[in-house]
């Protein structure tokens, strides 16, 4: 059974606004040590969902990738994950970070032109009487997949996301997508 | 595209009316960034994964790594294939999502998050990888478990475009 495309692709495929909607979108030309997106204006969203295909300069096969909130570079951050690597499936936390974990992504060892790919969820990232919560399914043929879930121990409303590698810079190609969800 | 807009856009919705073989989406669109593909359905008989290919590739360029929850254990495995699981369908109806991301970009091998879930089975997650930097014109849903049984009907699924 084939269904081709073509005839809905030429009609336009018609976007019409609905509750989630594309905020912006960062595609790196050059290697760049951290991307920001300015979310002050957007307390309309309840929640916020990042998609992201990002690598690493890191001299290794991977790193990992944080999310920070705010310019808070303090230890405030928790990150519980658990991932199967091809042989067992393992869990692991940090307790007082300083971001939380959203992917492990590719770096300056893997294989050329594969980027890592993460979705991750910001809950309620504009109340003002909760800690923050993120959620992400994340990975790639590193090979590892992985769920991933940390807290940002603030009840602040979230004016800033800093996306980083732990252990180098992002390379070109990288991509940051923001997106916000109506509630 | 600015704020305000939605960012999915549906681009085919699948229901089948009898059994099928197969299911193929072509002419797919170059104007999105990432491919969400949702799908569930059942097996006609006995249990078997879904398989997606691409572009009509059917060689080994595809690798994938899981990790899978029966409800006693998880375990986890990886390799190289000449196709990419998607989702296993049995006779009680499993439901999943996968998100195909940069499909028709140039420059990077195409990365697939999936998750899918059977109630009487297990609840499992998948990274997956076409090593191509084609872009995605096509895929194909098949049988990949190699026997006769087909997508039963009443299986669905739906295919977006999310912009960025």
């Amino acid at each position: 059974m084939s269904f081709g495309l073509g005839f809905w692709a030429a009609a336009g495929g018609v976007a019409v606004a609905t509750d989630y909607e594309l905020i912006s979108t960062t595609l790196l030309g050059s290697t760049t040590a951290s991307v920001t997106f300015d979310v002050s204006t957007l307390t309309s969203y309840k929640h916020l969902q990042l998609r992201t295909a990002a690598r690493s300069n890191r001299a290794s096969t991977e790193d990992a990738l944080f999310v920070r909130f705010n310019g808070d570079t303090a230890g405030n951050y928790s990150s519980h994950w658990m991932e199967g690597r091809g042989s067992s499936v393992t869990s692991g936390a940090q307790t007082n970070g300083t971001g939380i974990i959203i992917d492990i992504v590719t770096a300056a060892s893997s294989t050329a032109n594969v980027f890592s790919a993460s979705v991750a969820d910001i809950l309620d990232g504009f109340a003002t009487t909760k800690n923050k919560t993120v959620r992400s399914l994340c990975g790639t043929s590193i090979p590892i997949v992985s769920l991933q879930s940390g807290a940002w121990r603030n009840t602040n409303s979230v004016t800033s996301l800093t996306i980083y590698a732990g252990n180098g810079s992002l390379v070109s190609g990288s991509r940051f997508s923001l997106y916000g969800i109506k509630g | 595209m600015p704020a305000g807009v939605s960012a999915y856009t549906a681009l085919a919705n699948v229901t089948l009316g009898s059994s099928a073989a197969s299911v193929t989406f072509s002419s797919i669109s170059q104007a999105y960034r990432d491919l969400v593909l949702v799908s569930t359905g059942t097996a006609t008989s006995n249990s078997w994964q879904v398989s997606m290919r691409f572009n009509s590739d059917s060689g080994s360029n595809y690798t994938d790594v899981y990790m899978l929850g029966t409800g006693s254990s998880a375990l986890s495995a990886s390799g190289t294939f000449s196709a990419i699981d998607i989702s296993f369908f049995r006779s009680s109806v499993t439901s999943g999502a996968t998100n195909i991301f940069d499909y028709s970009a140039t420059n990077k091998h195409k990365t697939l998050l999936t998750r899918y879930d059977n109630a009487s089975d297990a609840t499992v997650a998948r990274a997956s990888r076409w090593a191509n930097t084609a872009a995605i014109t096509s895929f194909v849903l098949f049988n990949g478990s190699g026997g006769s049984e087909q997508f039963a009907a009443g299986t669905t699924f739906a295919l977006y475009g999310v912009s960025a």
